[in-house]
């Protein structure tokens, strides 16, 4: 048997001549000890976070961790989308592109004064660049980056530079000016070998795409030690498959700077993987196809346990800024950046001028929903996504944990397989599992 | 009873978002807790 403290992190394998005092401990909840081995073993558990004090209020150290989290004082977060316009037309793509659609320099002008007056309150920041396809817009993306990189030089501030990008537009001299300006993490997609990635990332005008991307990456992963890119593979019952053999394409020289994420397609369409593959499927070939990828050498930091999760989502801060080409603010990047749908906009100063209603209805919510305080997995969710809960959509990763851009470790729970993920983190042969179904019972928390 | 991992204290739990923490600490609180595939760093762990 093995115990597993969602709030605290705690993991341990029981022997078997502990199982009766344990299982005991777990189904009365109070715990009176009778012996002087009793006491010796409870002492354990509650060193351990197994058993708590009656004066201890675990759901207060929750709460406590989400505001903590909400109000970040040291981590400004930025995406930035210089437009909502993409060269490709991938057919689960979310977004409803823009042809033409491009950040202006007084925008631009906009975002620096920004930089310039927030960026010395805070000690990293993240400066994420997205779109739509936002190379599409280099000029932008190079002039932002650099004033952006300046000012965190000249306050100690740490810069972190991510791009997504599709990749098709990187080169050689392209990939140098971006890792100059501090963006040393990309997150490409790579649906699979050539024959399958072709028939999902194909250029709006039509063809395939997949040399260029293939090359991009490599390139990236050469410029520079600093750089990882994220190889990230949307997968569905279409090429899930395929996973291994692109895996097998990348030379071994360049594969740990690749870090492996396999997503699955999501959304209320034909095209979702959980519509067309049963969870249990998805989630045995995952744990196989990282497994396999961390043998062929790429990087692969899935499968842990991630404790002590303040927020459930990067758009749960209150230091966290997506603008789009207008200079518009938004909260949460799966959106229609919809005018209407603003959380406010930058002035001409570069100050946020804040939509207040929609702001208030962000973070004027209760840190939690009634029914995320019986959920034992609260401390490794933190909440389920706030947009849902605003819109009053109990669909999406809310609650029913559809596994799209949580954690692994959420996604375990989601497709059912949390128990592999303790096995995996534990020692195996140490291990053995009880099987029956209401093993979850055995999860303490 | 085999210890797999000690549980965590809160002070840990909380360094990175104490006002002025250590720039280090706050970049490998990033990419351990990255929420999501947003935050790039990714692996989401």
């Amino acid at each position: 048997m093995v115990l597993f403290n969602t709030l605290r992190g705690s993991l341990s394998v029981c022997d078997p001549e502990e199982l009766p005092l344990v299982n005991r401990f777990l189904s009365e909840g109070v715990f009176e000890p009778v012996s002087k081995e009793q006491e010796s073993f409870l002492n354990r558990m509650l060193e351990l976070g197994y058993a708590v004090d009656d004066r201890c209020d675990e759901m207060e150290i929750v709460r406590n961790r989400k505001r903590a989290g909400m109000c970040d004082p040291n981590r400004l977060d930025i995406i930035v989308l210089p437009n909502m316009n993409c060269n490709f037309a991938c057919p689960y793509c979310y977004e409803a592109h823009q042809a033409g659609s491009a950040m202006s320099s007084e925008v631009e002008r906009r975002i620096i004064a920004f930089f310039e007056a927030q960026i010395p309150r805070f000690r990293v920041l993240l400066l994420s660049w997205f779109g739509g396809e936002p190379l599409l817009n280099f000029e932008t993306v190079v002039a932002v980056s650099t004033a952006a990189q300046d000012i965190c030089r000249r306050h100690n501030v740490a810069l972190v530079g991510n791009v997504t990008t599709n990749g098709y537009l990187v080169d050689e001299q392209r990939a140098r000016i971006l890792v100059e300006r501090g963006i040393h993490n990309y997150q490409i997609t790579v649906d699979g070998p050539p024959e399958v990635h072709n028939r999902t990332r194909r250029l709006r005008g039509g063809g395939g795409t997949f040399d260029r991307v293939f090359e991009s990456i490599t390139i990236l992963a050469r410029t520079d030690p600093r750089v990882h890119v994220s190889l990230r593979v949307n997968f569905n019952h279409q090429n899930i498959d395929s996973i291994p053999h692109l895996l097998e394409l990348f030379d071994p020289i360049v594969r740990p700077s690749l870090r492996v994420v396999f997503e699955p397609v999501f959304g209320d369409h034909c095209l979702s993987a959980t519509k067309n593959i049963e969870a249990r499927e998805i989630s045995d070939k995952l744990f196989r196809y990282y497994a396999l990828a961390r043998e062929l050498g790429y990087d692969v930091t899935q499968g842990g346990l991630p404790i002590g999760q303040l927020v459930y989502c990067y758009a749960e801060r209150e230091n966290q800024f997506i603008f789009n080409h207008a200079g518009d603010l938004y909260k949460c990047s799966v959106s229609r950046f919809a005018a209407e749908e603003r959380f406010g906009y930058l002035n001409s100063q570069g100050e946020i001028v804040r939509e207040d209603g929609r702001w208030q209805a962000w973070f004027g919510m209760d840190l939690f929903d009634e029914k995320c305080y019986s959920c034992k997995y609260l401390p490794l969710c933190m909440g389920g996504c706030r947009r849902a809960r605003v819109e009053g959509d109990a669909t999406g990763s809310y609650c029913k944990l559809v596994p799209t851009n949580v954690s692994f470790a959420l996604k375990t729970v989601a497709f059912g397989s949390f128990r592999e993920l303790l096995i995996a983190n534990g020692t195996e042969e140490s291990m053995s599992f009880n099987t029956d179904a209401d093993s979850d019972k055995e999860l303490s928390q | 009873m085999t210890i797999v991992r000690k549980p965590k204290q809160e002070s840990q739990v909380l360094a990175a978002v104490k006002k002025g923490a250590d720039k280090e600490k706050i970049l490998r609180e990033m990419v351990a807790k990255a929420e999501c595939c947003v935050d790039h760093l990714c692996g989401c762990r």
